[in-house]
């Protein structure tokens, strides 16, 4: 039976959830695809593309990109170049636990930055700062049955 | 007693012309491979935007440029000003009517899209390079 790959999503989202300072920065949440009503700081993680590297019986590598940002109101105190700064901190190089799966990398692939005018109201703007950050991670019994070979 | 040896190559000549060629078909054929997948990319991200949104679909444009004489490009690019908001997901919106349109997603159409025939363009580039006889090392990534 094949790793369930959600982990890799479970993982990067307690990943990110564990970190205090990104907590004070963002104190709304991290969220997969959509943030809950009313939230004004926080994390928007959804993935781009997912690709999976075969292995003769059975799956190797999976390959995962992910749109992670900080998500701003602008009616609200909020620092988004240091939210998106932690973001980086922890994400490019970082190292965090999936179950099933090792960890084998997550770096960033490419910034991403922009500003969400309202259409009625022009003062009322959003904030998106992150990047797209690529996760590769092995499933655990693959690597194992290839080290008993 | 002092002996001589001598060798003749026959053919180098020939080689040596081959060779000299081998830069300028490469680049023909890499052309028509990096323009394929460029058109194919745009064709494939219009496909895959929502039917309600023409204007995203109408605005991928595909530019060509040749940056040198043994080298060819494309670039794709969406121009709608809103491409930005669909690809990467806004918040809370309203009209200018005031009627709440509420949080859009991340889109995910172009980058993926996009990605995917650059891997494909990859390889292609590189099964042309060991066609001629080159070897290939490495991975350009995707």
């Amino acid at each position: 039976m094949p790793a369930d790959s959600s982990a890799i999503d479970a993982a990067l989202l307690a990943y990110l959830r564990a970190d205090a300072t990104l907590a004070g920065l963002l104190p709304d949440g991290v969220h997969m695809d959509v943030a809950t009503g009313g939230a004004k700081r926080f994390v928007l993680v959804s993935l781009v593309i997912a690709s999976d590297l075969g292995q003769f019986g059975g799956r190797a590598i999976e390959d995962v990109l992910y749109l992670v940002k900080a998500v701003v109101f602008n009616g609200v105190n909020g620092d988004v170049p240091a939210a998106a700064a932690r973001l980086d901190a922890l994400l490019e190089d970082g190292r965090f636990p999936i179950a099933g799966y090792e960890l084998m990398s997550c770096v960033r692939a490419e910034r991403v930055r922009g500003t969400e005018v309202d259409d009625a109201d022009p003062s009322i703007r959003w904030y998106h700062r992150g990047g797209r950050y690529r996760v590769q991670a092995t499933p655990l019994l693959t690597a194992r049955a290839g080290a008993d070979q | 007693m002092a002996t001589h040896a001598s060798f003749k190559i026959n053919g180098l000549d020939e080689l040596r012309e081959q060779l000299r060629r081998l830069p300028a078909e490469l680049r023909d054929q890499g052309r028509t491979i990096v323009l394929g997948q460029a058109n194919g990319a745009a064709a494939s991200i219009r496909a895959a935007y929502p039917k309600r949104a023409q204007t995203l679909a109408d605005s991928v444009m595909v530019t060509t440029f040749d940056s040198s004489q043994f080298g060819a490009g494309a670039t794709v690019k969406n121009t709608a000003y809103h491409a930005w908001m669909f690809e990467n997901g806004t918040q809370a919106r309203h009209t200018a009517l005031g009627a709440n349109r509420g949080v859009m997603p991340a889109g995910h159409v172009f980058i993926p899209e996009l990605m995917r025939h650059r891997r494909a363009m990859w390889q292609q580039l590189t099964e042309l390079l060991r066609t001629a006889g080159l070897q290939v090392s490495g991975d350009a990534g995707g």
